[in-house]
């Protein structure tokens, strides 16, 4: 009895040992290269070209790590992965990819079928992998490999955090937050969008998305503005714009503010009437802060209201430009038609949207008020 | 039965319901729900909770008519040697089922997001032996690791909560879209997370306390059970919209994998593996109840002789459907299964008990 028991306990040891050490579902880092960004772009032909930069470990551990681009052409984005396997040392593999970049070619095409893999597959990062549509070529940025000391995939992964923060691009767009907005009727998204000026990396703004296609852009200003009528905010939005600070002589400075660090006041408000027509109220109340005023006199309470005025004008004129051009471009950022479902069902049901987006009637208002000019009036 | 030297406490019944009853249904109901109920899903989930507490009562009923004995020795005192032992075979029968189509179900999701490469019969044979290992103690044992692994609950709320940063209510509205019919159909979708619920059944004998304080405990577990579940499909709801729910299977999953804790990318791989406890809860529930069955079948003692045969049956059930076809139907299989064994054939022992009792009265 006692051996028998032995015995088995024994057994059961070496079962467990042979079992549970998870033999195969296992990678081992060294065997893997790891893509940390990845571009699509649309051929001619209609086909998929993946670009990924592959990151070397260094050989010996004082030197630092090197990249290598590859790219390959095929049918689907996972065809043109495979392809790519063919092509490089050892098993390449995307779970520390943090930003992708999509063509804008490839972008007006659609990015339903591109995207896929990474919704489906469960080892695809998505909760932090940004996405970003670039101007020409996506494989012409990642090709660009350095962009000073850094590589390229760290780079653009720095450059579009920063630009989050400075509420560019705000709240951040990945590829989860995009599957939401790709599958959603009554809501639309943009991406951030870059290009390339001489030897630079340069933010353009935001590109627009109608269902699942580029379908327009917003310049820099432009998307800062998107983003407070979002009612979000990155931690800083500054613009400079020039006043005019007196009626009877031309006193123009050029003032540059901040308005993402304070309170903002948001109001947001899909209303129908009686017959159909959809009226949005959109209005804002931010508070700025100056930072710099080149103005030949100082911002005295009088002034301050009077360039309190000033921008609100400004600002609410930029802000009916930048929501003119959105419904131009069919983009239902802000979600009208979500709201419309939920509230108004009945009406969402008698609709085409894809129509009836443009003839929804927008009520922007925005107003400033200046709260600090810094240390000096 | 003697094995019962130490009884349950009524908390430590509290905690083995709901750990029963929670199982790998949950991970897949918004999806379910989304096809017939839509936005109405958590509706239909607080209507289920409500039918089960029915059930409950009218188990509750038939069980406090027979004081120390549980659902396979009412089975016998009612149908006699023949029928009893009868129904007490399809009772394993039904146990056996439900418990490898938990199993099943287990490794298909362990299979979907962690194990992709590992052989079914591996994952299949770790639980076996977990369960088998378990199951094998005394109720008391089994009540005292199901405490202990409530604490999960805790790290698992957590991960589901934190997806209401992203949560839109509008996703949700309007609650009624699909209709009352449809909310009411969505109930039946439900079904396969309730149960688990009828383990009462076997161990009521062996709580600690009076009739009426062992109800409100399951009542309680019941409620807790339906809450839970309300809060997970309503979290699901708002956070993917109704195109997106009819293409994930198990939303609650890719949820927790959607959200960015910042330190870790892939929190859905530490969520199955938490959960992976509690799926073993819900097995060896369903094993223990067959093996007592075995041994009220063939009157012994204790099961301990009889859990391998369960083992290796759970192993081989779950180990037979391959493809998503034979997968379904032994879910549809374990669904009218349940219906009929969870309330149908109590509600007849119910039936049964009161024209007994009058008759025995009169006899007397």
């Amino acid at each position: 009895m006692k051996r028998g028991r032995g015995a088995l306990c024994c057994t059961m040891l070496g079962l467990s040992t042979a079992l549970l050490t998870g033999c195969w579902d296992r990678e081992y880092l060294k065997d893997l290269n790891l893509a940390y960004s990845v571009g699509f772009d649309l051929t001619k032909d209609h086909k998929i070209k993946e670009t990924v930069e592959l990151i070397i470990p260094p050989k010996t551990e004082q030197s630092a790590t090197t990249n290598e681009i590859h790219s390959a052409v095929g049918l689907s984005t996972r065809g043109a992965s495979n392809i790519l396997r063919a092509r490089v040392r050892g098993n390449m593999r995307v779970i520390k990819n943090s930003v992708q970049l999509i063509g804008r070619s490839l972008a007006e095409e659609g990015l339903k079928a591109p995207m896929d893999v990474n919704f489906r597959d469960p080892r695809n990062p998505s909760s932090d992998v940004r996405l970003v549509v670039t101007e020409n070529d996506a494989s012409e940025i990642i090709g660009m490999k350095k962009i000073g000391e850094l590589q390229i995939g760290e780079f653009l992964t720095q450059k579009i955090r920063s630009l989050e923060k400075m509420s560019l691009f705000y709240p951040p767009e990945t590829v989860n937050t995009v599957f939401r907005a790709l599958t959603d009727p009554g809501q639309d998204f943009v991406l951030p969008y870059i290009g390339v000026q001489g030897s630079e990396i340069v933010a353009k703004g935001v590109a627009l998305f109608h269902d699942q296609s580029f379908s327009g852009t917003l310049g820099k200003d432009q998307s800062i503005m998107l983003v407070l009528l979002k009612g979000k905010s990155g931690g800083n939005a500054r613009f400079t714009k020039t006043v005019n600070l007196d009626t009877s002589k031309p006193i123009r400075g050029s003032i540059s503010y901040n308005v993402g660090n304070k309170k903002r006041k948001h109001e947001f408000h899909v209303s129908v009437t009686r017959n159909g027509d959809v009226h949005v109220t959109l209005s804002l109340k931010l508070q700025a802060v100056i930072e710099e005023f080149t103005g030949p006199q100082l911002l005295d309470d009088k002034a301050v209201k009077r360039v309190n005025r000033e921008l609100s004008s400004i600002m609410t004129q930029e802000a009916r430009e930048v929501v003119r051009e959105l419904q131009q471009a069919n983009c239902d950022i802000f979600g009208v038609g979500r709201q419309l479902m939920a509230y108004h069902p009945k009406l969402w049901k008698r609709i085409d949207w894809n129509k009836e987006y443009r003839n929804v009637q927008f009520h922007t208002q925005v107003q400033v008020s200046i709260i600090d000019t810094g240390v000096i009036q | 039965m003697d094995q019962a030297e130490k009884k349950m406490s009524p908390k430590q019944l509290f905690l083995f319901i709901i750990q029963a009853q929670i199982g790998v249904g949950v991970l897949s109901i918004p999806y379910d729900l989304s096809k017939t109920a839509k936005g109405g899903g958590g509706i239909s989930v607080v209507i289920a909770g409500a039918i089960t507490q029915i059930i409950i009562l009218m188990m509750w009923t038939l069980l406090r008519k027979f004081p120390g004995m549980n659902l396979f020795q009412i089975c016998i005192r009612l149908g006699g040697p023949v029928i009893g032992r009868l129904l007490i075979a399809c009772y394993i029968g039904y146990f056996i089922l439900l418990g490898s189509n938990v199993l099943l179900n287990a490794y298909m999701v362990l299979q979907r997001w962690i194990l992709q490469s590992t052989p079914k019969w591996v994952v299949l044979l770790l639980f076996c032996i977990m369960t088998y290992y378990l199951a094998k103690e005394k109720l008391t044992v089994l009540a005292r690791f199901y405490s202990l692994s409530s604490l999960l609950f805790i790290p698992l709320i957590i991960f589901v909560s934190y997806g209401l940063t992203q949560a839109r209510i509008e996703y949700m509205l309007p609650l009624t879209e699909a209709g009352l019919i449809n909310i009411l159909k969505g109930t039946k979708d439900t079904t396969i997370s309730m149960y688990g619920f009828e383990m009462f059944m076997i161990v009521f004998p062996f709580i600690d306390a009076s009739d009426s304080k062992k109800l409100k405990m399951i009542s309680l577990s019941n409620l807790f059970v339906t809450l839970f579940y309300t809060f997970v499909v309503c979290t699901c709801l708002m956070v993917f919209n109704q195109t997106q729910l009819a293409m994930i299977p198990e939303p609650v999953i890719y949820l927790v994998k959607s959200l960015n804790f910042y330190i870790i990318d892939r929190a859905d791989i530490l969520f199955l593996s938490i959960w992976s406890i509690t799926l073993v809860c819900s097995i060896a529930s369903y094993f223990y109840a067959a093996a007592d069955g075995l041994a009220v079948l063939f009157s012994k003692k204790n099961h301990q002789m009889f859990d391998p045969f369960v083992s290796v049956a759970f192993f081989l059930i779950a180990l037979l459907p391959t493809t998503p076809m034979a997968i379904d139907r032994i879910n549809k299989v374990s669904e009218f299964a349940a219906y009929a064994f969870v309330a149908v054939i109590p509600f007849l022992m119910m039936l049964i008990s009161l024209f007994v009792k009058k008759k025995a009265g009169g006899a007397v």
